[in-house]
C-alpha cells in the first residue's frame, strides 16, 4: 500500500454523496462511489469511482452494482471520467452514450480542462494507473493518458 | 472500526450468482475523521488491486 493510492481512495470515497459497498462476507469486494447532479430535470449518476476486486473481475458484478444504482437514484443519465476502455465499455452496457451530453456535461461533472470529450491532464500531468506498462493494454488509445488526459463519458441510462 | 451501515439491505435477484451484502453510506465528508480514516484504511487495498 503506497500513500499514493490511500490519497487516491480517500480522495473518491470521503465527500461523495453515495457511497455503496458489497462485502462477501465480512471483505469488500467491490464499491462504487458517486454524487447526484441535475442537468434540466435530468438527474445525472456522476460516478467518482468503482472498484471490483480482481477475483471478481469478470463475474458481472460492476456492471449489475451500476445497474442497482441508477434504478435506486432513478438517474436518467450516466456520466464519468475515464482513462479505461473497460471501464468506457461498461458504461456503453449501461447507457447510451451521446457525445453532445458529454459535451454538455463536461463543466457539470467537474471536468478541469475539456476539450470537446477529452479532459486534459485531469490526473495531473500522470496516469491515474501507476503501472503504465501493465495499463497500456486497456488505455483509451484516442487520449493522452499518460499526461493525465480522461475521456468524459456521459449517456441515457439503458431501460 | 465501526462503518455506519445506512440501509442495509441483503442483494436481490440481480446477484443470482453469489449472495453478498451490500451497505450503502451517504454524505461520507460528514462522517467523523476516524471514520473516514477507517473508510479509507477498509478499501484502499481494494483500490491497490483492483483498479478498474
Amino acid at each position: 500500500m503506497t500513500p499514493a493510492i490511500w490519497e487516491d481512495t480517500k480522495n473518491h470515497v470521503v465527500g461523495c454523496q453515495r457511497l455503496v459497498i458489497i462485502k462477501d462476507d465480512a471483505s469488500p469486494v467491490a464499491f462504487a462511489a458517486s454524487n447526484l447532479r441535475w442537468w434540466n430535470s435530468y438527474a445525472i449518476y456522476h460516478l467518482e469511482g468503482i472498484i471490483v476486486a480482481v477475483q471478481e473481475q469478470g463475474t458481472g458484478l460492476a456492471r449489475a452494482l451500476l445497474e442497482e444504482e441508477l434504478r435506486a437514484t432513478r438517474a436518467g443519465i450516466l456520466a464519468f471520467h475515464t482513462q479505461n476502455t473497460k471501464m468506457w465499455k461498461l458504461g456503453e452496457k449501461v447507457a447510451v452514450f451521446s457525445e453532445k451530453l458529454a459535451r454538455s456535461l463536461a463543466m457539470i461533472i467537474h471536468s478541469r480542462n475539456p476539450d470537446g470529450i477529452i479532459d486534459k491532464m485531469r490526473y495531473g500531468g500522470n496516469s491515474l494507473y501507476g503501472d503504465g506498462e501493465r495499463f497500456e493494454k486497456i488505455a483509451i488509445p484516442d487520449i493522452d493518458w499518460r499526461r493525465g488526459d480522461a475521456k468524459i463519458f456521459a449517456g441515457w441510462v439503458r431501460r | 472500526m465501526s462503518i455506519r451501515e445506512i440501509e442495509p439491505r441483503e442483494s436481490r435477484d440481480i446477484f443470482v450468482w453469489k449472495t453478498y451484502t451490500t451497505s450503502l453510506l451517504v454524505n461520507t465528508g460528514e462522517l467523523p475523521d476516524e471514520e473516514k480514516v477507517g473508510l479509507t484504511n477498509l478499501l484502499s487495498p481494494l483500490v491497490a488491486e483492483g483498479f478498474m
